[in-house]
């Protein structure tokens, strides 16, 4: 749907304080940045504040927004990645119980049982990959997650592609120990 | 022969993501790796399936709306009236956006409809930063809005590029830096040149402002864009001319005066006067006007040199050398005729001799002395004229 080109034009509209290139931005990118965040921190509200915040931090530094070969996204991602670097060392980390975050799901209705047990492996994901390197994570989340390609993740943390790949097997293997150990 | 088990994993996760290929194709497709892979994608199937997670809709609609209000804020704070510079202007601009004609008038009721008149008063004085700037800005829009002709929006337009050269002032006095602002100025000046296209007044509107702020706008064209430059331009060279015109006449009014006089104590006597003059509170006395926080930087003095004293008169030594070195600068600018026009026979026979550094240092001893002077007594000035031209000497 959108190519680098209508990309590249929304950024630069977006440099504008154009309010429309900036919603349309916001809806290409908020759910991946949310779920980077919710694979972080492991909590939905935290994610979704998290996720608000990418957004505004981009406000303010969009006009310094240079383009340097990796995608529009990969900027939004690593200033996601300050947001949680930030979120830890501010302590907030203490109040974030996955368990508590699967029984606010159980008790808020979702239904379906399936959903319920979805939920729950979600939650069980979210904890293995916090078990994972910083690197490993940041491979995982932006492949899986937010459905980026090795080429764009090697661009977004300054890596190459091998080395990608390398990372990709070690989180995935070290990940299959901790899940299976549940 | 068996592949890098990273790359098979890789292609696999791949195939997975993008829901070519389930798990048991890929195993299929790698017998040989079998063994190795499929706990690796059990894994990498799970994380795939757990991966998306969908926000609330309400809190991120909350959120949408939030952020949008944030850019319109941001549009404000540092693009003051973007939208009235032609869209050709604007950075990354290439197809002009869709107008939404009720948004204006929208705008203008929210606006007086939401703050009191009491608001309005008190944002008025308001700087960047503040609480109450974008609502400062949020009028200045309304008004424009409610302007009806082109020319009173230049007007409009004009004023609000002396208001931010007065921001900036007010924030250099503070030691604050807001370079979003210079470019305000460039804007507001680039929107009242294509509202008023030739029109007379506005170009005579634009050499009243660059007369009062002509520090500043000195500052402002060397980072103003190119479109802007022009009408800064032409306002600056035409108050030179201005300058240089009005110490010319001076000049030859002060040598008609000595003719008609003959003698140097009715010279005395109007030097007398002018230092009268100084007494006068300097937003008093026409055309000497100046912002805030560039002392100095007006350079409509009708008497010349009397004029940069009374600059630093009330200032401490070291604004009285600034003030010194600017009326240097003018008087360089000026024709050799009328340099130092009007300060006295011993300034005027100076500037015939053509002798620019002697000139400078005779200029530069007459205001040092004159304001040391001030400082001990004004009365004695007044009292004994003639002896305060001797002390110079």
């Amino acid at each position: 749907m959108d190519t680098l080109a209508d990309i590249k034009e929304l950024v630069e509209r977006a440099k504008n304080y154009d309010a429309e290139a900036f919603g349309r931005i916001y809806d290409l990118y908020f759910d991946k940045i949310f779920n980077y965040a919710y694979y972080k921190v492991g909590n939905r509200h935290e994610a979704e504040d998290i996720a608000e915040q990418v957004f505004l931090k981009a406000l303010e530094k969009i006009s310094g927004f240079e383009w340097r070969g990796a995608p529009f996204s990969s900027w939004l991602f690593r200033i996601a990645s300050n947001l949680v670097i930030d979120f830890y060392r501010a302590g907030k980390y203490e109040m974030v119980d996955i368990a508590c975050e699967e029984h606010s799901l159980y008790d808020g209705g979702c239904g379906p049982e399936e959903s319920a047990m979805r939920e729950h492996d979600r939650a069980s994901v979210a904890s293995a990959i916090k078990t994972l390197t910083e690197e490993q994570q940041q491979v995982i989340i932006l492949r899986f997650i937010s459905g980026m390609s090795n080429e764009e993740v090697a661009k977004a943390i300054g890596k190459n592609v091998g080395a990608v790949k390398a990372l990709q097997h070690r989180a995935i293997s070290a990940l299959g120990k901790t899940l299976g150990r549940e | 022969m068996k592949r890098d088990i990273i790359d098979v994993l890789d292609e696999c996760v791949e195939a997975i993501i993008n829901n070519e290929k389930t798990l048991r194709e890929c195993l299929d497709a790698y017998n040989e790796e079998r063994s190795a892979l499929e706990p690796l994608l059990v894994s990498a199937l799970r994380l795939s399936e757990a991966a998306t997670i969908e926000p609330d809709y309400e809190r991120k609609r909350a959120a949408r709306e939030r952020l949008l209000a944030a850019v319109e804020h941001k549009a404000w704070e540092t693009g003051v009236e973007r939208q009235s510079v032609p869209a050709t202007t604007r950075r990354g601009a290439k197809t002009p956006m869709p107008r939404r004609p009720f948004a204006k008038l929208g705008i203008v009721t929210l606006v007086f409809a939401m703050l009191s008149s009491g608001a309005i008063v008190m944002a008025k004085e308001s700087l960047p930063g503040t609480p109450l700037y974008p609502v400062k800005l949020a009028v200045e829009k309304a008004r424009i809005g409610v302007a009806g002709s082109d020319e009173k929006k230049a007007a409009l337009y004009l004023d609000f590029a002396a208001e931010r050269v007065d921001e900036l002032e007010a924030l250099e006095k503070d030691n604050k830096n807001n370079p979003a602002l210079v470019g305000a100025v460039a804007r507001n000046i680039e929107a009242a040149q294509t509202a008023a296209g030739d029109s007379a007044k506005f170009k005579s509107s634009m050499d009243d402002l660059a007369k009062k702020n002509r520090v500043v706008l000195e500052a402002v064209l060397k980072k103003v864009p190119e479109t802007a430059k022009p009408a800064i331009e032409r306002a600056l060279s035409n108050i030179k001319e201005v300058d240089a015109d009005d110490a010319s006449k001076h000049d030859v009014k002060s040598r008609n005066d000595e003719k008609d006089s003959g003698d140097g104590e009715k010279r005395d006597k109007e030097s007398n006067k002018r230092d009268e003059g100084r007494a006068t509170p300097e937003s008093e006395q026409p055309g000497t006007k100046k912002p805030k926080n560039f002392k100095g930087s007006t350079s409509d003095n009708d008497d010349g040199v009397s004029g940069s004293v009374q600059g630093g008169s009330k200032e401490s030594s070291q604004d009285t050398s600034r003030t010194t070195t600017r009326t240097k600068a003018q008087n360089r600018n000026a024709p050799a005729s009328g340099e130092f026009g009007g300060s006295g026979a011993k300034s005027g026979n100076a500037g015939s001799d053509g002798d620019d550094i002697r000139d400078d240092e005779r200029l530069d001893r007459e205001i040092l002395s004159s304001d040391n002077k001030r400082k001990d007594s004004c009365s004695r000035c007044k009292a004994a004229p003639s002896a305060r031209t001797d002390d110079k000497d």
